[in-house]
């Protein structure tokens, strides 16, 4: 026998109070004249026995009720016996992830995991609650017949969601409910990436069901397709790599219009070069054949492209001259002209009148006023300090690794300028030395060998390449990257997006819900597009890795936690495994009968 | 008058409440009659005999109507004393009988004391004679037997004293009023018969003996009847003192039972007497006692 509020067994020390009762003497503080004393003497004298056989009849009564009605409010049940099982609260979670869209045996995964939930919700009584929780983070309550249609109405959702997430709240929505058993179903296809972290069922008992068949299933699939650099000027590359157990033929399109085929190793990055002709945000997406896991066979991608932009960069040095030179050979970037007003400047910070700009340490630490005048005309929140002296090792991206600074000015943020939030790019000696804002880069040192060997390194020319693709060569607003329903966080607000096919969609400030289709959607700003948002399922939802119901179970820690891989074993443990009876009403019915009984006992020794 | 106003059917406190005891004893016999007039009972045990000229004083309801509208002169009929009965009330005063169980209503002597005025002036006006016997533990006050009017307000006088007797002395008071009325009449005790009951049945049988009718009018409370006191509480009994803790409801049963057997007891020993046995409480209206006065009066000569 086990007990579904345990806690209320404690109620049971209430019968000491018919006990105690029974047992005091009372005192009488009324006094009373009654001429007919000898009658009531008498009657005393001559039913005594009767009398103590009611009293104690009546005090055993009173005791028993309180009792009874306190084993009853404790919910017993009682295992082994006929008659169904506890009334219980179930939370129904229901994995509806990407992952369960492939199909295993002819039917797509989500299909046996919906039929093994509506089995389970077929042995639930009136006497039971139940929810459906799905990954995507829908709760849905109510009347049997209402879990059930939703159970049916379920679709796949084209993200991960958050499948522990529904687990937590379901438990907490189960065990919230006094008086019910608390248990939780998870029907989930048992991908692994979905359970990476530890899920905490609390008091709830937790029964995990993982088809057998769900785990053996492969997929190859897209999982990366990113434009490198970020921003295309006009020549860049797609960096590419695929899942799967051969190499996987892909096909690229860019604005509608096929740009590339090729077949692609699973595991590796394969580079997909290009140099469209279209200028602006486009859309493109990088297509796998299609198999058992359609969601993840096209992921989505897009890219800024831009005029190589003119660069003039007179004074900054012989070594920018030459990474310039090597920029305009590939096409990346063109000569400039220092008056052209679209011409990105390089050269040292005071000689500098406009943007964009890469703006260099000043010449001699007597520049360092006019320096700190024009960043702060150009509206850059940094200023230039005292120059340092002496070697100072870089830290910052990969190519980097062993540059150093010997002789630079210190950089110190001024607040925020109308130069935009900035970003760091590199540090030397800890302290900032290359930090960067929308148009505009600055470095603490002259690009020269007497202040940094940063230009030797390799990475030096591909760098300075980026950044005049990505910050100085025009401004097409944020890439903002999403997963379908996720939320999104946009640095300025916006009057809504628009998808690849030209539709609508209303979207307003900084914060919103990214769409649930994945695809690209343009930001949208006073008319024109002020950036991108990329919708795409998480690139884990591709790993079919799969475990079994058991090595689910071990993620989860609650009450109880059992896993299972048959259906029919599911429906039966679900609501506490091999059935029970609960003694609530009976013991209600007991305690409502005794408490009739009293009130009769008590009134016959009154009123008849 | 209607039936539901006639002042024997009255809630008795609310009648005792309108006036004294001479005053309510006259409505309590007036709505009596009227109500015996008006039943099939017509022709109570006096009968007409002559007229005689209309005196002031005299009761309008015997003036000859039919002769004062034929001859203009106002004559009154008299009526022939059937029988020269002698009657003697006896009245418990004792302290078990000056108690009510709640306000408002009559004390059981109270109560006992209206009966007792109206059945006194109900059997004068028969021409019976009357005589009181008023006694607590011991016989308290006597007025002897008269067949006069003007004896109703020496019955009356020792009525209005408050009970006080520890005891009730009831064969002693019996013993007196036999010897009172000396030759075979109506012997009525009113007393609540809280005590002994074969000292009581043996001066019954005493008085049956030496050929008297006897109508023992048993009054009490409706607490005494019904045990209808909420609580714990320390009874105790006003003649001895007595205190006894209980809680009342737990007894009720038991107590009614005893009430009944004590009741039975009483019926069977007055009954084995041939004597007449009334119970009733003072919730009660007075014209019960008077019916049973009446019934037991009309079965003497």
């Amino acid at each position: 026998m086990s007990f579904l509020g345990a806690w209320w067994l404690a109620l049971a020390g209430a019968a000491a109070v018919p006990l105690l009762l029974h047992l005091r003497r009372r005192p009488v503080s009324q006094r009373y004249v009654f001429p007919a004393l000898r009658w009531l003497l008498r009657a005393q004298r001559e039913h005594s026995r009767e009398l103590r056989l009611r009293n104690l009849l009546l005090m055993v009564l009173r005791t028993a009720v309180v009792l009874v009605l306190a084993a009853a409010a404790a919910r017993p049940i009682v295992r082994g016996l006929p008659g169904g099982h506890a009334p219980t609260a179930l939370a129904v979670v229901l994995d509806n992830s990407l992952s369960t869209t492939r199909a295993a045996g002819g039917e797509p995964a989500l299909d046996a995991l919906r039929a093994a939930a509506l089995r389970t919700l077929d042995a639930a009584t009136s006497a039971d609650r139940a929810w459906l929780l799905t990954a995507d983070g829908t709760v849905t309550g109510g009347t049997l017949a209402q879990v059930r249609s939703a159970v049916r109405a379920v679709s796949a959702w084209p993200g991960a969601g958050d499948l522990p997430g529904a687990v937590e709240k379901a438990a907490t929505l189960a065990t919230t409910v006094r008086g019910l058993a608390p248990r939780v179903v998870v029907l989930t296809d048992g991908q692994a990436t979905t359970w990476r972290r530890a899920v905490t069922g609390g008091d709830a008992a937790v029964t995990v069901f993982v088809p057998a068949a769900a785990t053996a299933v492969a997929s190859s699939a897209v999982v990366d397709a990113a434009p490198v650099p970020p921003r295309w000027s006009p020549r860049g590359k797609l960096r590419v790599r695929v899942t799967g157990g051969d190499s996987v033929p892909v096909t690229v399109t860019l604005g509608g219009r096929t740009l590339a085929r090729a077949r692609v190793a699973p595991g590796a990055d394969a580079w997909i070069a290009a140099s469209p002709s279209e200028r602006g945000w486009v859309a493109g997406q990088v297509a796998a054949p299609p198999d058992a896991l359609r969601g993840d066979d096209v992921r989505h991608f897009a890219v800024w492209i831009g005029d190589a932009p003119p660069v003039s960069a007179a004074g900054a040095g012989r070594f920018v001259q030459a990474a310039l030179d090597a920029l305009v050979a590939d096409g990346r970037a063109t000569p400039g002209e220092a008056a052209g007003t679209a011409t990105v400047l390089v050269a040292p910070a005071e000689e500098v009148r406009r943007l964009p700009a890469l703006l260099l340490a000043p010449r001699t630490p007597a520049s360092v006023p006019q320096a700190n005048a024009t960043l702060a005309r150009l509206g850059i929140p940094w200023r230039f300090e005292t120059a340092v002296d002496g070697p100072a090792p870089v830290s910052g991206a990969a190519w980097m690794r062993g540059a150093t600074a010997s002789k630079r000015v210190r950089l110190v943020a001024a607040g925020a300028g109308d130069g935009g939030p900035s970003d760091t790019l590199a540090r030397a000696g800890g302290e900032p030395w290359l930090v960067a804002g929308p148009r505009w880069v600055l470095a603490g040192s002259a690009f020269d060998t007497a202040a940094t060997d940063v230009m030797l390194k390799a990475g030096f020319v591909p760098w300075l390449g980026d950044q005049l693709a990505s910050r100085l060569a025009g401004d097409g607003g944020p890439l903002v990257g999403a997963v379908p329903g996720g939320d999104v966080g946009w640095p300025a607000p916006l009057d809504g997006l628009e998808s690849a096919d030209g539709n609508a969609l209303p979207v307003a400030g900084r914060r919103f819900t990214a769409p649930t289709t994945p695809g690209v959607y343009f930001a949208l700003r006073s008319g024109a597009r002020a950036g991108a948002l990329l919708v795409n399922p998480e690139a884990e939802e591709s790993d079919v890795a799969g475990w079994s119901a058991r090595e689910v179970s071990a993620r989860i820690s609650a009450a109880s936690v059992r896993g299972v891989d048959d259906a029919t074993a599911l429906s039966r443990l679900a609501f506490g495994g091999g059935g029970g009876a609960a003694l609530f009403g009976p013991l209600l019915a007991l305690g409502v009968g005794l408490l009739v009984a009293e009130a009769l006992l008590a009134r016959h020794g009154r009123d008849a | 008058m209607t039936t539901g106003l006639r002042p024997d059917q009255l809630d008795p406190a609310a009648l005792a409440a309108l006036g004294r005891l001479d005053v309510v004893a006259r409505w309590i016999v007036d709505g009596f009659l009227t109500g015996l007039h008006r039943s099939a009972r017509k022709g109570f045990s006096v009968e007409f005999a002559e007229h005689r000229p209309y005196q002031p004083g005299d009761d309008l309801r015997y003036v000859d109507w039919r002769i004062a509208a034929r001859s203009d002169r106002w004559v009154v009929k008299e009526y022939e004393e059937e029988t020269n009965l002698r009657a003697a009330i006896v009245v418990d005063a004792s302290r078990s009988m000056d108690w009510s169980g709640a306000p408002g209503r009559l004390t059981k002597l109270a109560w006992a004391n209206r009966v007792a005025a109206a059945a006194a002036l109900l059997l004068l006006r028969q021409r019976d004679a009357v005589g009181l016997v008023r006694f607590a533990s011991a016989v308290e006050a006597v007025v002897p037997p008269s067949a006069r009017l003007a004896h109703w307000p020496r019955l009356l006088a020792p009525l209005e004293d408050r009970g006080a007797g520890s005891g009730t002395a009831v064969p002693e008071a019996l013993a007196h009023a036999g010897r009172m009325i000396r030759r075979p009449g109506l012997v009525l005790l009113c007393t609540d018969l809280l005590t002994e009951v074969e000292p009581v049945a043996r001066a019954v049988r005493s008085l049956r003996a030496q050929g008297h009718a006897v109508l023992v009018l048993q009054v009490l409370d409706p607490v005494e009847t019904d045990l209808t006191i909420a609580g714990e509480a320390l009874l105790e009994d006003p003649e001895t003192g007595e205190q006894v803790p209980a809680r009342p409801a737990d007894l009720r049963d038991a107590y009614l039972d005893t009430v009944a057997h004590a009741t039975a007891e009483w019926q069977r020993t007055f009954g084995a007497a041939g004597t007449t046995f009334t119970q009733a409480t003072t919730a009660q209206p007075f014209g019960l006692a008077l019916r049973a006065l009446l019934r037991a009066r009309e079965r003497l000569p």
